[in-house]
Order: C-alpha cells, then structure tokens, then sequence
C-alpha cells in the first residue's frame, strides 16, 4: 500500500473514533443539561412490551387532544407542559413553536395517531425485562432541551429506578 | 508507474507470469542475466504469492520435482485461507455483537465508550498492519472485517447507553459511512460487500423517514427506488472498471446493483397483480424520497457521461458503452412507469412495463450476444405470465388446477418450440438443449400432475365464462408462436440439423393435443381423463429413449432417464403427504438412497463402453457418479438426526405403509433396477464383455460402495417398519465411512472431485453439528465466538502451512 493509502486510513479511523466520541458527547450534554421533568406512561399493553431487550412506552401527553385528530402522519406537533403533582402533565397543544421561555416537547404524529417524543423506548438490563412487564406504574424521568428536544434519564418502575445513560 | 504489489488478481497474475517467462528467457539465452535481474527488480513479486511452480525450472528447462503438487496445493491452501479467515471474522464479530448486547451494565458508561473507541480502533489499526507491513493480506482483511463489525457493535451500543431506537436511521448510515472508505482503501471485495449490504440496510431504516405508514401499497414505492439505486449502483461499477486502482472491485459493485435491480423489478412486477392501490395519495412519500430519488438519478447520468466521454482509444468500437446505457435506461424507465402505475392503476399498465422492461434486457442480450440473458428473459416472461394467470384464475373453483396445467403446457411448448427454432442464431445454439430440456420437463411434471384421479372429481360443471378474455388472448397468441416456430423448423427441414425438425413439429403437436385434451376433459366432465394423462408421461418417455436411440444421442436418454426419476420421487412424495402431514417423510429417505445408488452403478457400467482417456467423457460420467453419491449422502445425512426416528406421540400407525401400494411399487422398482444393473456389471466384467475394462481395484470399490448403499436401505426399512428408534446411530457411521472411503478413492485414482466431495460433506457435518450442539451447550454468543476463534486459529495455521510449503521448494535464481 502507498504512503497515501495509510495516511487516508488512518483518517478514516480518526474520523470514526471522533464520530463516536461525540455522539456519546452530544447525548450525554443533553442528559445532564436539560430541565429534569417526570412522565406518566400510558398503560401499556404487556404482550407488546417487549422485542429483544428493549421496552415500547407510551406517554399520556402522546394522546391528541380532538381538533388536532386529523393532522397526517410525520406532522410536528408542540404540547407545553405544567407541573402536576410530581408528574408533568400537558397544558396545550400547538403546530407552531412556542416562545422560548415556555417548557415544551417537541413530538411528531406516528402512523398510529399518537404523538412519538423521540423517547418511546428503552433498554432494559438482561433479566430486568420481568419487573417491567409485571409492573403496575412505570413513570419515566427525561431531561428537556431548550428545543423541545427530550432524553431520557431514568425510568421509575414502582418507585424503583432503573438507571438511563450519563452515569 | 507506482511500484506498489497490488492486491488486485490481475496485477499479482501479470507479475507472476512475468517472472516466470523472465526466467525463460534467461535460461534460453533470449535476454542476458543482467536484464533479467533489472526486469524483475522493477515489478518485484511479493513472496506472499509467490508460486513455485513458475519458478521451479532449473537451468536445464526441466520442473524440479514435487513442484507442481505444492504449487496446486499452495493455491488451495492459501483460499482456504481467506474464506476460514473471512468466515473465522464475521463468527468473532458476531458473537461479540450478541455478547456485550446483553451483558455490559455493570460498567460505568464512561468506561464501556473507552472500550468501544479502543477496540474499534485497535482492530481497524491491527488489521492495516496485517495488511501493508507483515504482510498478511488476507488475515489483514479479515480482521479488518472483524474491524467494521466492531464499528457498528460501537455504535449501536453508545446508542443503546442513551436509549436511542435501534431503527434510528442514521445509525446504519453512520455505520456505512465508516465502512465504506476502508473497503476501497484496503481493496477489499469482502468488505465492498459487506458496504453494500450496509448500504441496503441503512436505505432500510431510512424508509421511516419517506414513507408516512407501512402498508401494502405504500411498501411497493420503494420498488422504483431501489430501481434507481440499482441504476447508481451500475454505473458506479463501470466507472469504476475505467481505473486501475479499483477496476477489481467494479463487479463486486456492478453485479449486487443488477442483482437488486432485477430483485425490485421482479417484487413490483408481482405484487402489483395482487395489491389494490386505487385509494394511493401522493402525500404517502416525502420530500426525502424524491430527494434520494434525484440523487441516484443525477449519479447515473454523471456517471454514464463520463463514460460516454472517449476512455482509452476512441476508435474502439467495444469500449462504447451501449450496454450499459441500455441497461440504465431501461431501469429508469421501468421506474417512471411504476409511479405511472402507482397513480393509475390499469391493467394494460402492467404489461407495458413488464415488456419494456424485458424488451430492455432482450436488447442488451443482442447487443452482447448473450444466449443466458435471452434464456433469463424467457423464463422470467413465462414466469410472470403463469403468476398472472394463477390471480385470473378464480382459485376457489374446482376447475381451477386443469385450466392452469393446460396454459402451462402450451407455455411448455412454446419453450420447445423456440429452443428448438435457435440453432439458427449460431450464438443461441449453446442453449437450445437447456431450453428443450426444460420445456419438456415441465409438460412431464404437468402430465404428472394431471395423472391425479383425485384431480378428475368434481360437483360443478365448467362454466366458459370464467375466464377472462386475457386468458384466452395470451394462450391463443402462445398457439401461434409455439406454431410459427414449428413452421420455421419444418421449412428448414432440408438444411443441415434440420433432420430432427420431425420429431420437435410432433413434440410440439402432441404437448397441443394434451392441452385440447384437458379443455375437452374439463367440458365434458369426462373424470378418467386421469388415466390418458398417465399413459401419455409414459409414452412420452418411451419416445424420449427412442429418439436417443435413433440419433444416437446419449444425453437425451440420460434426460429421459432424468424425468423418469423425478416422477418416481415426486410420486412417492405426493402419496406420503397425502397420506400423513408430513411425518413419515422419512419413508422418501430410502427412496432417494435407493436412487442414487441406482444412478451411480447405471454411471459405472456405462463407463465401460466409453472412451474415458478423452477429457469430456470423462467429466460426464463423474458427474453422473457424483450426483448418485450425492443424493445417497444427503440422504443418510438426513436419516442420522436422533428426532425423525424417535416415536410420534400422535401414534401413527407404522404398519398403515404396509398398504400403501404406490409406494412399495415404486421403491421396489428402483432398488430392483439397482440390483439388476449391479448384477450386469459383475456378468459384463466376468464374460470381458466391455470395450473399456476397468481396474480390478475400481470395480471391487464400485461393488462395496453400491453393497453399503444397499445395506443401509434395508437397514431403513427395518427400523421404520419395527420402529426401532436407535437407527440414527449407525447412520452416522456410516456417513463417516463413506467420507473416509471417498477420500481413499480419491488418493488411490486421483480424482480430485472425489475429495472434494469428502472434504464438503465433512466440512458442512462438521459446521452444522458444532451449531446444534455448541448453542445447547456454550449458549449462542459464546458459540458464535468460539467457532470464529477456531477458524481464525485455522486460518494463521494454514497460512503458515502454505508459506513452509513454498519454502520447501527451491527458487532458482535469473541466471541461466
């Protein structure tokens, strides 16, 4: 191989360590820098739970309020949200983005009628997979970008918490 | 000129040959040793792929001994050694993908990130230096492989630390971004490959993002896609061939595309009979889409133009790329007719597109005189037909089955008729026998199904007007080319080759008076049909081996003997299905026992009339033998599972075969015929009959081959009948036995088919049971990376064994 060959290739390499460096960077900032805000579930249906390791949530603000049932799906949709009780429940749904001193998330009409908040799923350890299933609330703590962007930071499942990334 | 030893093959064969007649030369006085020495200081070859046997010959011209054979054996060695390695590689990368899926949250996530940045890069690093400084080419490519797995195992697993979906899109384009670059600078096939396929996978995912749901209709827009990434693909692969540095890589790119291309045509070319899109909005696809689908669209016209543009000399007729333009163009149009499709759905749209697009292909066969092209077009066109006709057909009726079977065998003759009509394109003439061969295979199967009484029996009258018109327009227009064929061979009845246009024009008649004959059937309700049918496969066959006896053609008694064979076996099939679910398919394992021993003694005795010092002959009858030992090894291969034989729970009542009549008569046949063909052999061999005699040692091996096969046949029976349930045991021996005997003959007759049958069946037990027995036990990850361990330990031992076997024989220097 040329000089130039390896010298290319060792680019490459570079190129891929940075890649996956900043990913982690990138989600790791929005873990620890966002506003922490807690989620109720929605029930959830336990034969659908699972595929592999990872668990399917849905959200009680994912539910479009009646005027908003006809948008297609892949449209934006806006919900600013307020403090209820130890959860944070949805105050308003909108199409256009609020003003940046709102809280708001960010979420996008799925194929179902439902909104999906890029947070609908996540891993469980091995063997953990049971107390999911069998559990009676399941509450999911996110951390909240400035652009309605949202990820999450730990799941609490009856109290118990089961660790999210940026440990 | 870069003076680098490429990993091309091409570049590496040059250089080898080069030396070799370099030598020559020298030795003959042609050039002096002086400029020899510089000749090959200036294209030095690496040691790596030296060959022996081109540098073997001494002063005197003559190969040193022993030479040859470690030459052969070097190169053999040395694939052995990228396909263990390779294979070695993906088992590690996958195992590990499986392993740390599952286990790795016990470690701080700063930590897990810290070992998947090491690992990727150390093996990526790794596998360069294998690669360019020691020299280890293909180790180096495997763990680079290894590399490009790990990449992505990193990948999916920071995402898996934060939660992101694995269906995220840019995760697999990510992944086949990072791939992609050390695939062409390594020049690597293995790993073009595996960036295509990543490429496939992240076009996959990215579907979320164009299509608004997932259903039916909406799934069948991704068909002109894929139609235009084929295209890109295509021209990619061209251009590629233009420069040297990647010109190995270009099929390995041009052919996946074609391959998809033709993939995509095929998957719209049949759901569209079937899905209804009469309610499609075009808001179903999204701006992404047409964006993806402009940038294929832009690649393949840039590519083309630089293609157009003069390469090399421009008075080359043969450097144009008509063909290629040809094959674009065709794909995009096919692609726009799909949308067209997809916007109004009519019926006549349907055949506009699948013509033009095999009207594209049948150009591009006669621009390049391929008689396989044309063949693919032909078979594709009459596949498509019977699809289209199987959705006319109301499924529900009765009637169904004969009025499908009589449109196949005109489609049956039509085949016929065109092979036979070919020798006078002298470049199709190569074909015609596969395209005769297969049009009366499939009338065989046709009159096989149709010799079903059972098929004959039904309550409702046949009523005319239930097939629509395009059935009858596509049957009659069949008529008449299957008879304009025939009218073409008859007229040419006086010119040379022309003496067998007798018998096609009444092949072709009589598949016509079949077909009139279901028809009728069908009309009159007459329900014995059933029985003429039969008589007719019959004498059809019967005709077959008196053709080939009149025109001394053995291939077409072989052929007859072919058909005769399958029917047995499918015969045999049909009743068991019909007479339990499926679970005692293990009666068919003698069957096919018994037919390969059948095969390969009628192979053997044969062999003593030929002329086997002619090198065609030879490799006939091999494979004739080889397909006898074939069936018979894949038969006790399936009879030495321990869970066929073990006792059903549902009690099937193993002595409700006794009765089962078709079946006694049918294998019994077949193992009488085995026995009598045997017993011929030993009264020819002991009366000096033969023209040809064979050794006394091939015969004795002959004889104890087709006893074992015999044996174990009885052997069957006896435990399926007593249901001894223990009868996979010695199953086993004796696969074991048959490849130590295969190998033995192999050595002692030089055969090397023979060997190589031994090692793949060896190869292929060896695999399939380490799986079976390695998940149970080690659990599927571990299995997966302890077998890619194995191999990669493999690997380095071979190569190590190939590089010894080179040294071991002496280089002889430029001087003369």
């Amino acid at each position: 191989m040329t000089r130039a060959a390896s010298v290319l290739f060792l680019a490459v390499v570079v190129a891929q360590v940075i890649g996956l460096i900043t990913f982690a960077a990138v989600r790791q900032t929005a873990v620890t820098q966002g506003l922490e805000i807690t989620l109720q579930t929605a029930p959830v249906d336990p034969r659908s739970l699972f595929q592999g390791d990872y668990a399917i949530v849905d959200y009680e603000i994912g539910e479009l309020p009646a005027r908003l049932r006809q948008q297609p799906a892949g449209a934006e949709v806006f919900v600013t949200l307020e403090q209820c009780g130890e959860v944070w429940c949805a105050a308003d749904y909108t199409l256009a983005q609020p003003q940046s001193g709102e809280v708001y998330i960010r979420g996008v009409v799925s194929s179902r009628g439902r909104l999906d908040f890029g947070i609908g799923t996540y891993f469980v350890p091995e063997g953990m997979g049971n107390h999911i299933e069998w559990a009676q609330d399941v509450k999911v703590v996110i951390s909240l970008g400035d652009q309605g962007r949202a990820v999450i930071k730990e799941v609490l499942v009856d109290g118990l918490s089961f660790q999210g990334g940026g440990a | 000129m870069t003076n680098d030893p490429g990993s091309g093959s091409g570049d590496t064969e040059f250089r080898l040959r080069l030396s070799a007649e370099v030598r020559d030369w020298a030795a003959d006085g042609v050039i002096s040793a002086e400029q020899a020495e510089s000749i090959l200081r200036r294209y030095p070859v690496a040691p790596s792929d030296e060959a022996p046997a081109e540098s073997s010959r001494t002063a005197s011209g003559r190969p040193a001994a022993g030479s040859g054979r470690a030459a052969d054996g070097s190169t053999i060695v040395g694939r052995a050694v990228s396909i263990i390695g390779v294979m070695g590689a993906v088992l590690v990368g996958l195992g590990i993908i499986i392993y740390v899926a599952a286990n790795w949250d016990v470690i701080p996530v700063w930590a897990r990130i810290a070992m998947l940045v090491a690992m990727t890069s150390g093996l990526n690093a790794a596998g360069w230096f294998l690669l360019t400084r020691l020299d280890y080419p293909r180790m180096g490519v495997a763990v680079l492989v290894v590399g490009a797995l790990a990449f992505g195992a990193a990948i999916h697993l920071v995402a898996q630390i934060y939660h992101v979906p694995v269906n995220h899109p840019n995760l697999t384009t990510a992944w086949f971004l990072g791939v992609l670059p050390v695939a062409y600078l390594a020049r690597s096939r293995v790993m073009v490959g595996l960036s295509l396929g990543l490429l496939a996978m992240a076009m996959g995912f990215r579907t979320q993002w164009w299509l608004q749901y997932y259903g039916e209709e909406t799934l069948l827009f991704l068909a002109p896609m894929t139609l235009l990434t084929s295209a890109a693909l295509c021209s990619l692969g061209v251009l590629q061939r233009r420069f040297a540095w990647t010109r190995p890589l270009s099929p390995y790119c041009y052919y996946p595309g074609l391959a998809a291309g033709v993939a995509a045509f095929g998957v719209m070319a049949v759901a569209s009979i079937w899905v209804d899109v009469s309610s499609l909005v075009w808001t179903v696809v999204s701006i992404e889409y047409w964006i993806t689908a402009g940038i294929a669209v832009a690649v393949v016209a840039v590519a083309t133009a630089g293609l157009w543009r003069r390469f090399g000399d421009p008075d080359d007729e043969r450097q144009r790329p008509i063909g290629h333009t040809i094959v674009v163009s065709t794909m995009l149009v096919a692609a726009a007719l799909m949308w067209l499709w997809l916007t109004f759905p009519v019926p006549a749209l349907w055949w506009l597109f699948t013509l033009a697009a095999l009207g594209g292909v049948s150009a591009v066969a006669f621009v390049k005189q391929s008689a396989l092209l044309l063949v693919c077009v032909a078979s594709l066109l009459v596949l498509l037909t019977a699809i289209r006709f199987v959705s006319l057909v109301d499924l529900e009726g009765e009637a169904a089955p004969i009025l499908l079977a009589a449109a196949a065998i005109m489609m049956a003759a039509c085949v016929f008729a065109a092979s036979v009509t070919s020798p006078s394109v002298p470049w199709l003439a190569q074909y015609a026998r596969y395209g005769a061969a297969s049009g009366l295979t499939l009338a065989a199967l046709i009159l096989h199904l149709m010799g079903y009484g059972s098929l004959w029996r039904w309550e409702t009258p046949l009523e005319w007007s239930w097939m629509p018109v395009e059935y009858w327009a596509v049957v009659g227009l069949g008529w008449l080319l299957a008879g304009s064929a025939i009218g073409f061979v008859l007229w040419k009845r006086g010119r040379p080759g022309g003496g067998d246009s007798v018998w096609a024009a009444a092949a072709v008649v009589a598949m016509a008076t079949l077909a009139l004959a279901m028809w009728l059937g069908l009309a009159y309700q007459a329900s014995s049909s059933w029985a003429a049918f039969n008589l007719a496969l019959l004498a059809g066959i019967a005709a077959l081996v008196w053709y080939a006896y009149v025109s001394r053609q053995m291939s077409v008694a072989y052929f007859a003997g072919f058909v005769f064979a399958l029917s047995v076996v499918v015969r045999c099939f049909v009743a068991l299905y019909i007479l339990a679910d499926g679970g005692l398919l293990l009666w068919l394992g003698p069957v096919v026992l018994a037919m390969g021993a059948l095969v390969f003694v009628t192979a053997r005795l044969r062999v003593r009339w030929a002329d086997i010092s002619k090198r065609d002959v030879r490799t006939n009858f091999r494979a004739w033998e080889l397909t006898g030992m074939l069936l018979a090894i894949a038969s006790i291969y399936a009879m030495s599972y321990s869970d066929p034989w073990a006792p059903r729970p549902d009690g099937n009542d193993r002595s409700a075969m006794t009765f089962l009549g078709e079946y006694w008569f049918l294998a019994g046949g077949v193992c009488a015929a085995a026995l009598a063909v045997l017993v011929a052999i030993w009264v020819v061999d002991r009366m000096r009959l033969p023209s040809m005699p064979v050794p006394p040692g091939q015969s004795k091996w002959e004889t104890s081959a087709a006893a074992t096969m015999g044996i174990l046949v009885v052997l069957a029976w006896l435990g399926l009948l007593l249901g001894w349930t223990w009868t996979w045991l010695p199953f086993n021996g004796a696969l074991l036995c048959m490849v130590l005997g295969l190998v033995a003959a192999g050595y002692r007759w030089n055969r090397a088919d023979l060997i190589n049958l031994a090692v793949g069946v060896f190869a292929i037990t060896l695999v399939t049971r380490y799986f079976e027995f390695g998940f149970g036990l080690l659990g599927q990850a571990l299995a997966f990376i302890v077998a890619g361990v194995i191999m990669l330990v493999m690997g380095f031992g071979l190569e190590f064994l190939r590089r010894r076997m080179l040294r071991g024989v002496r280089p002889v220097g430029a001087t003369a």
